[in-house]
């Protein structure tokens, strides 16, 4: 009998305060929504199929990372998700305190408040999740588009993602219920604790103006402050270094956990000083409310500033990488297809015949590339690069770092093949006296090393003079040459040994991916498995690349479409996460204060403030607590995002404008904080009034 | 040629209707409040004292009648003017102090002349030398859950004060004070009266803090059922007239709270 009766109670409950509850409804469904759907990504089968080599059933890289990120990024979320949930579970059980009090007062035992609580939070629970996997499903049609649109291919909803939606809800479940018990079982345990005095004045509590140490504390305002200038002045003068890297990062756990201290003591030391602006119509009622919220939520809003930071950085970092796709891929692939052989006797009969099966030649070209026991431009480099920047420090690491970027000796081409391949390319040919040499070398490179040129021409010992550099994508990592080749007159040829044997080939019309596995298959290799240990080498790119002595464009911008999305993909749903979990919070935090907040504004109209001026004073109010985070965040996520913008310039050669996709970031993410941040208006003005 | 009063309140009427009933809760009610006056309403629960101070606080509208303010009329006004009149013109002490509990003592006091927009130096003036009279310049720094009930209710009092109001509106201020605390505030109140020329209308059911009162209006059933001015009277005098008169009305009307 009281079992029902505490059923209908909580049903009852979970309607009549579902104004209290929305904001966390609304975001229970939205996290429902992107576990769902981003999860969904993991268990498709073209997915599958991506992830994994050929028929070996064994994960390939990009499949490693996918997973790994994920499940990283899963594990990130579940902890949040989880802290989100326990903070609102207790939140909520503060707010009714005083009805809970009465409950026990009429005779109910605390096991069947806490049952009736449990029950309520059971019902809001499931209807979440439930609402969220529709949300999900219809999320998720959205996401793999994108997402096959991001590694160029046309999604179409098969009866076999019907399976895989079964899958994805099971996994889904698993991980939202296991947050949702886990912070149930909690409060569980604190109402077995808590006595009814604490109840009955939990709600009653004076909201406490702490102005102890505030001399103190202000001065954590100037050192956060002064800890954020100088992240930017490390950043400027460029002296990120691995000491002030970590010196940084204390600095900024510190700053992130003690600016809202120091901010508030700041304020509150203004406001016992009586500065001048106390005496500005609404402003003492502002900056009081203002400085004692921040100095009571001082912890959580750390956090806040934190989890804004990880969903700007994360989806700027995103919005950069696909950036960098779209612009690397003409660089790293220009030729349709390019085979290496170490076997310079081998004639690529087998490959030609079963590439003009597949598609239409155009022009193909089998050619050499040559060496003459010299390495004078790869000693350069390694003495030059960033790259190998650690060669004193630590010889081994740095020796082996060459060892893969670089063949054994310089690379050399006659002036003859290389004009062809720029013609198939579409490249002007060049032309070549017959004592001069060109440098063909990778852009990034050549950003590193075209203030040393003297030097680059004094270590190089041809007996040619130096022409100049060309830096147009040429297939350079491990084909024509790994980051360079020196272009000579042919006449120098007849003195080189053949390095290796080449072909190259432009096609009519689009080749098929499933080519690169075919010409594998016919190598007796399998794609991207055994080159790891072979001899090819792909100079001194570290992002993304794998050695691929067989390269059919189409399937390796696949593939690094896929890698990039891998990496964009797990960023864009930690950063909306953590985004709606803060914001939520906030919110929330907002909300369940504006019992307060109705008898002081109405100590505010009483004292004749205007109703529309009061509306205005709350929304003020409300602006200046839910700015306050944000500014933190954008400020030190803009310094994180100027610096992996300047190192992505480093690393891949390619201008990439940091300040564009920011702001784009900053758009999405104001778009989703105006939203909370009007809703959160209009329900505390409702609320209040 | 009619006779000029501070204060008027001509055939007020309150009425709260509902589908099923209809309730007079003021019912043509007439008083008047002259400059300086310290004026107490006293009736029973139920008897619309409440809601005769909300009206004149202009918080709550009439549904007929006019009251008049120095000449003028807010039953004509509209909301954004009884806001700005009340800025102006009233001052509140209530039973539950309504301090900000965010606000010390003195950002308390101060915040009326902050919302009118008075400047730094007439701001600090005022906040001293009312601090000085009602004698609260050493709890300034605190805030209002750090000090007693009757140090609050005085703070309220110069939060009231701080604007030159027409008139100070008290409701039941010493219901939640012990009688120590009660005095002093009643004689703070004369203070505020005397001192200040500070205008008082206070509602109470308190017999012993009615005695502070120049003139006492006794409400019953939403009408003045009963005048009583003190004139030359001691107190002790007064305070028997209140009983005897409070018993009077109580035998026709019934219970007093």
């Amino acid at each position: 009998m009281i079992n029902e009766l505490t059923g209908k109670i909580a049903l009852r409950n979970a309607r009549r305060l579902w104004k209290d509850y929305f904001n966390y409804f609304l975001t229970l469904c939205m996290i429902t929504a992107f576990m769902f759907s981003f999860h969904s990504l993991l268990f498709s089968k073209d997915i599958y199929k991506m992830i994994h080599y050929g028929n070996t059933g064994e994960l390939s890289t990009a499949g490693t990372m996918l997973l790994t990120f994920m499940a990283i990024s899963t594990a990130v979320i579940l902890f949040i998700v989880a802290w989100l949930m326990n903070y609102m579970t207790r939140f909520i059980l503060e707010k009714r305190s005083r009805e809970f009090a009465i409950y026990l007062l009429s005779g109910m035992k605390k096991k069947q408040i806490a049952a009736l609580y449990w029950k309520e939070n059971f019902y809001l629970g499931i209807c979440a999740f439930f609402i969220g996997l529709l949300l999900g499903s219809a999320l998720q049609q959205i996401l793999f588009f994108i997402f096959y649109k991001s590694i160029g291919k046309h999604y179409e909803f098969t009866k076999q993602d019907l399976q895989t939606i079964l899958i994805v809800v099971f996994v889904t479940g698993i991980l939202y219920w296991t947050c949702f018990f886990a912070a149930l079982f909690r409060n569980k345990k604190t109402f077995s604790r808590i006595e009814i005095i604490s109840l009955i004045n939990m709600d009653k509590q004076n909201e406490m103006v702490n102005e102890k140490r505030i001399s103190t504390w202000k001065w954590f305002f100037f050192l956060s402050v002064g800890n954020i200038l100088f992240l930017y002045f490390l950043i400027f003068a460029g002296k990120i270094t691995k000491l002030t890297a970590i010196m940084e990062m204390v600095g900024l756990t510190f700053t992130f956990y003690f600016f809202y201290l120091g901010l508030s003591a700041f304020l509150m030391k203004y406001i016992k000083n009586k500065g001048n602006l106390l005496y500005k119509r609404e402003s003492l009622f502002l900056m009081r409310q203002f400085s004692s919220k921040i100095r009571n939520t001082c912890f959580v809003l750390g956090t806040l500033s934190l989890l804004f930071m990880f969903a700007l950085v994360g989806s700027s970092l995103a919005l950069m990488l696909s950036d960098y796709q779209n612009r690397q891929l003409d660089v790293e692939y220009p030729f349709d297809i390019i085979i290496i052989r170490d076997d310079i006797g081998y004639n690529f009969s087998k490959e030609e015949a079963l590439i003009s099966e597949s598609v239409a030649i155009k022009d193909t070209l089998k050619y050499f590339v040559y060496q003459n026991g010299t390495s004078d431009m790869g000693d350069f480099l390694y003495q030059n690069l960033r790259l190998f920047s650690d060669r004193d420090s630590n010889p081994a690491m740095a020796e082996g770092k060459r060892a893969v970027a670089y063949y054994d000796h310089d690379v050399y081409m006659g002036i003859t093949d290389y004009n062809h391949l720029r013609r198939m390319l579409g490249l002007t040919p060049v032309i070549l006296p017959d004592d001069q040499f060109l440098i063909h070398i990778s852009n990034r490179v050549y950003q590193e090393i075209r203030d040393k040129r003297i030097e680059l021409e004094n270590s190089l010992h041809t007996g040619l003079d130096f022409a100049g550099f060309k830096t147009e994508g040429f297939a350079q990592n491990g084909h024509n040459g790994t980051d360079y080749l020196l272009v000579v007159p042919d006449a120098e040829l007849t003195e080189m040994k053949k390095y290796f044997s080449l072909m190259a080939v432009m096609a009519q019309g689009n080749v098929p991916e499933s080519l690169s596995e075919s010409l594998y298959e016919s190598a007796g290799k399998i794609r991207g498995y055994d080159e790891l240990a072979d001899y090819i080498k792909i100079g001194s790119e570290e992002l993304f690349l794998m050695p691929a002595s067989i390269q059919v464009r189409s399937r390796e911008v696949l593939e690094l479409r896929f890698l990039m999305s891998t990496l964009s993909f797990p960023l864009f749903y930690i950063g909306l996460v953590f985004l709606c979990v803060s914001l939520t919070v906030l919110s929330v935090q907002q909300l369940s204060d504006s019992n307060k907040h109705r008898f002081r504004y109405q100590i505010l109209n009483r004292l004749g403030m205007r109703k529309n001026k009061i509306r205005i004073v709350m929304a003020k109010q409300l602006f200046f607590y839910y700015l306050c985070p944000v500014i933190l965040s954008v400020i030190i996520s803009a310094a994180f995002i100027l610096y992996i913008g300047r190192q992505f310039v480093a690393y891949t050669g390619i201008g990439t404008n940091w300040g564009f996709y920011f702001g784009i970031s900053l758009l999405g993410f104001l778009g989703i904080y105006i939203l909370y941040f009007g809703v959160t208006c209009i329900q505390f003005v409702g609320s209040v009034e | 040629m009619k006779e000029y009063r501070y204060i008027e309140v001509r055939n007020l009427v309150k009425n709260y209707e509902s589908e099923h009933m209809s309730v007079n809760a003021v019912n043509h009610v007439n008083f008047y409040v002259d400059k300086g006056e310290f004026i107490g309403i006293m009736g029973a629960s139920g008897s619309g004292k409440t809601t005769l101070l909300n009206i004149l606080s202009t918080i709550d509208t009439m549904s007929d009648g006019q009251i008049f303010y120095d000449g003028a009329d807010i039953s004509r006004m509209n909301e954004d003017e009884r806001s700005d009149f009340r800025q102006k013109n009233l001052g509140f002490v209530f039973q539950d102090y309504n301090l900000l509990d965010t606000l010390s003592i003195e950002e308390n006091i101060m915040l009326p002349m902050a919302l009118c927009g008075k400047n730094k130096s007439e701001i600090e003036n005022r906040v001293k030398s009312i601090s000085e009279t009602l004698n609260i310049c050493d709890i300034l720094d605190k805030f209002p859950y750090e000090v007693s009930g009757g140090q609050k209710q005085r703070a309220a009092c110069a939060r009231a004060l701080i604007n030159h109001p027409k008139l100070i509106l008290a409701d039941e201020p010493t219901g939640a004070l012990d009688s120590k605390s009660s005095s002093m505030l009643l004689n703070t109140f004369q203070i505020m009266n005397k001192e200040l020329s500070a205008t008082i209308l206070m509602v109470t059911h308190d017999v012993f803090s009615a005695c502070y009162c120049d003139r006492i209006l006794f409400l019953s059933d939403g009408r003045i059922c009963a005048e009583l001015e003190r004139g030359n009277i001691n107190k002790r005098d007064y305070l028997d007239r209140i009983l005897t008169l409070q018993s009077t009305i109580g035998d026709e009307i019934g219970n007093w709270r």
